[in-house]
Parts: C-alpha cells; structure tokens; sequence
C-alpha cells in the first residue's frame, strides 16, 4: 500500500477507534444529529409528495363550465358547440347531473349523506381540457361565463396554483430551516472536535515535534467529523423511516375513506445516497474548521 | 551539516534566551552543550532541531535556511532528527511500545516492519520486556531509554539530546551516555546538551559553552 493510502488507512482506522472508545458520547452526539436533520427531510418529503399532487393539476389545466339548473336542451347544445370551436379547448367532456350524483357518493363516501336529499342538487356541466397556460383558461373562463344557459365558471387548476404558491413558500421555509440545522452539525462537529484536540493535546504537540504535518494532525478529525456526519445521517433517514411507516398506516385509512392515493413516501436511493454524502462532508467541515482553528492557535504562540 | 549564522532567540515577553550565536556542527560529530540552567542551551537545541526558528539570523540544515521553510517542509525536517527531550515527552495514555511507533506512523512506515523497528529499539535500550507497559509503570531511567528507543527508532541523521542525564542515578546515567556513545560510532551526529560533570568526562566530542544566551567557547565559533 503507498504511503498516502497507509496514512488515510490509519486515519480511518484512528478516527473509528476514537468513536468506539466513547460510545455513549458518540451515541449522544450522531442521535442530537439524526433527530436535528430527520425534521428538514421528513418536512422535505411531505413536500415532494404534495408537489407531486399540485403538479398533476397544473400541468393538465382544465375548466368546467356549469349550466343553469333552467338551461333548455338547445343552450346546452350551443355551449358545448361553442366549447368545441374555442381555440383554447382541447378536450370537452360533458357530465350530465345525474352521473355526478353518482360518481359524488362513489367517490366520496357521501352516500349517506346524498341518499337523504329529495332532488339532485348539481348542475350539468362541461369539463373542458385546456391548451395553453393560465392566459388560455382565463380567455376560456371569461368567454364561457357570458354565454346564455352558463351559471357558473370554474378554472380547476386556480387552487392547484394557490397550493403550488404556498408550497413555494414551504420551499423556502424547508431551505432556511435545512441550511440553519446543516450549521448546526457543523457547530456540534466543530465543539466535538475542539474537545477531542483538548484531550490529545499532547499528543498533538509531542507529535509536531518530532515530524508531525498538519495533515497528519488534521486527518483523523476529519474522518471522525465525517463519520459522525454520516452516522448522524443514517439515523435521520431511519428517523424519517419510522414517521414514513407510522403515519402510511394512518393515510391508508385516509385514502380507503376518501378513495385518494396521498402517501408519505420513502426516499429515492439517490437522495439518501445525496443527503448522506453531504452530512458527512458537513462533519468534515466542522471537523477542519475545528482542527484549522487549533493549528491556527498554536502557530501564533 | 547543521550551521547557525549569528542567530538570536527572544520569546515573547522580550526574553532574549541567545543571542547572536554563530555555529557550524558537521556530520557524523559529537558535540556537548555546556553550560549553566537558564544559560541558552535547550533554545539552541530546539533551534537546531528545527523546533523553534530564529528571530535573527539564520539556522541552515543540511542546506535549507529554517526561517524560509513552510510549515509542512518544517515538520518534514524535523523528521530527520531523534530528539530526547528533557521531560520525555512520552504519552501517557499509551504504552511503551505505542510511545516507540508514533514516530513510524507520522513517517508513513508499513505497519508490519514499523512493529519491527519498534520492537528492535526496545530492545536496544533494554526494553523489549516491558513494551506494553505504560509510561507511569517505568522508572526514571527507563522513561529516559523509551525516550531515546522513540528517537532513535525512525534511523534519523541527527540526534539532539537535552540533559540526557538529568535526575538519573549514576548507574543509569552511565548506560544512557554509554548508548548515545554508540550511536555516535555509527555515524550519528550528536548534540547532547549537558552540565553533569560525568557525561563531559564520559563523553569525547567538541564542547560549545553558552552563559547567558551567548557563545563563550570559542572552538566551534563560525569559521
């Protein structure tokens, strides 16, 4: 083995060593970490899971138009002609009351509550697939809120916007709360280490002396700063495992009552695998930083 | 070949420890440091073994002028030297085969022939038998032996040795001085800092006398 790989070999083998010599500090340590990192990537998932929804109604835009309980069978036939030779319709589809009525209490779970009703309360209605962004749904809403035997114009997709909008704003929140707890594993790295280098200080200064580089000072820190950071890792994605598998028995119920398919779904391999390398590069910072700030100390004396 | 051009040391706090010393030791030479305590002679040791730089003028080691070297080609020259230091300087934590190796590891050395060049110096100081004990189970002799089994070990050029006898016994005294003798008939440079009367007896090389941070001995005065 060369000379390079044999330091960084031993620096491994040093750092695991340290680690396993102080279990329960260590343990206190990589948990502090876990439970620090699994909030930003528990709130991460419900993000991407909440995208994913928003997205699948914003990317197919569509606007139902409702008739007048009182539209004649000819308005409705003008509508839909008129809906078919609109240049932002690309799909028209008619729901006529009664099948809402139905696929309402099929849907829903609302049987019971739809069974106790006299009359059929919902209006028939076209349920348009649009072409074109929001410019085309607006023209389309504005032109079909003005034609005879139309009550009511809807754009399916204007909550689907507001969702996305307010998940903007949860973007940013997960953003600011994951950058404030990555620096905070790079602040309980940093004081790891600080009173690692206090305890091995000797050590350091009886090894500077006779030949030690910073380098080799420096490496069994940073591979502790690293291994903790990913140890802390490890514990986040389990953490986030646990609140995955807990709270999926609860939106089973969920979606059997309301027949949705909401999850809170596990991590794809590439972002654990993503996460996990940058908290154990985040350790390794600390670590330097701690390690560059004693070398720093002990040059000025 | 170390040299020092009219070099000076003053700590922080103004102390001036030497003053304008001027000194060329070749290789392969035994020189002794005399003088009395607070008379210069462990700054003049550190500052030939590169562990301390000048504040003026110049300490040149087998061609490289300290003052000029970074931090990292610093740490490498001192690689070249086996220094037994006046408090041992040993780890307390580990014991006296792991004390030996530390050495090895900053030089990179394979594990398996480090261990053998470990066990090899303790033997030569008398002891391979006690290789794991720790530091605080040994005397004050044999804490002085591990100290020179860790500087001898990595086979360095120079050996650089401050009080090496201090707070020994005669018997004890005599085996360390008998050993540095040794590894000067193999070629080794010396520099043993000392104001026992019997290491100056024992012990033949030239002699370089400090007082109070200067040269006064003018043999190996700069020529």
């Amino acid at each position: 083995m060369n000379g390079w790989l044999l330091a960084h070999a031993r620096a491994i083998d040093d750092a695991w060593r340290r680690l396993r010599a102080q279990p329960l500090s260590a343990a206190l340590s990589v948990l502090v970490i876990g439970i620090a990192l699994s909030l930003p990537l528990a709130l991460s998932q419900v993000l991407a899971q909440a995208q994913g929804f928003a997205a699948r109604f914003t990317s197919n835009p569509q606007v139902s138009v409702f008739l007048a309980p009182t539209a004649q069978p000819g308005q409705r036939q003008a509508v839909e002609e008129k809906l078919l030779a609109h240049a932002a319709a690309k799909r028209v589809h008619f729901i006529g009351r009664d099948a809402a009525l139905q696929d309402l209490s099929r849907s829903a779970g609302l049987r019971d509550v739809l069974e106790v009703l006299e009359t059929n309360p919902l209006p028939d209605a076209f349920v348009v697939d649009v072409a074109g962004g929001a410019k085309a749904v607006e023209q389309l809403r504005r032109d079909a809120a003005g034609w005879p035997g139309v009550e009511h114009v809807q754009s399916d997709t204007q909550w689907a916007q507001r969702l996305e909008a307010l998940l903007g704003v949860m973007r940013t929140v997960v953003l600011v709360v994951a950058t404030m707890l990555a620096s905070g594993l790079v602040a309980i790295t940093f004081n790891t280490i600080r009173l690692q280098i206090l305890g091995r200080r000797a050590e350091i200064e009886v090894a500077q002396l006779i030949g030690a580089t910073d380098g080799f000072v420096r490496r069994p820190f940073l591979y502790f700063g690293l291994l903790q950071g990913l140890l802390g890792a490890i514990v986040a994605w389990a953490l986030v495992a646990v609140m995955a598998t807990a709270i999926g028995q609860e939106l089973a119920i969920l979606n059997r009552l309301y027949g949705s398919a909401i999850r809170f779904g596990l991590p794809s391999a590439g972002m654990v695998l993503g996460v996990s390398t940058l908290c154990a590069l985040l350790g390794a910072l600390g670590a330097a930083l701690s390690v560059q700030d004693y070398l720093r100390r002990g040059r000025a004396k | 070949m170390l040299n020092l051009s009219h070099a000076s040391k003053r700590y922080p706090g103004g102390i001036e420890a030497l003053h304008d010393v001027s000194l060329t030791i070749e290789r392969g030479q035994l020189v002794l440091v005399e003088g009395d305590s607070g008379a210069g002679k462990s700054t003049l040791l550190k500052l030939l073994s590169a562990i301390e730089l000048p504040s003026a003028g110049a300490v040149v080691i087998d061609g490289q002028n300290t003052r000029a070297l970074g931090t990292r080609a610093l740490a490498l020259l001192r690689r070249q030297f086996g220094v037994i230091f006046q408090d041992h300087k040993l780890l307390f934590d580990r014991n006296a085969f792991e004390n030996v190796m530390l050495p090895l590891d900053i030089g990179g050395f394979e594990r398996r022939e480090a261990q053998r060049r470990a066990r090899a110096a303790l033997d030569k100081v008398g002891l391979l038998h006690k290789e794991k004990a720790l530091p605080v189970a040994l005397s004050g002799g044999e804490q002085q032996r591990l100290c020179i089994a860790r500087a001898i070990v990595h086979r360095p050029s120079v050996i650089v040795a401050d009080e090496p006898t201090g707070n020994l016994d005669q018997t004890q005294a005599e085996r360390v001085l008998d050993m540095l003798d040794s590894f000067n008939a193999l070629g080794v440079t010396m520099v043993i800092s000392t104001h026992d009367r019997m290491a100056r007896e024992r012990l033949d090389g030239q002699r370089v006398c400090l007082q109070s941070g200067a040269l006064i001995e003018p043999a190996l005065a700069a020529r």
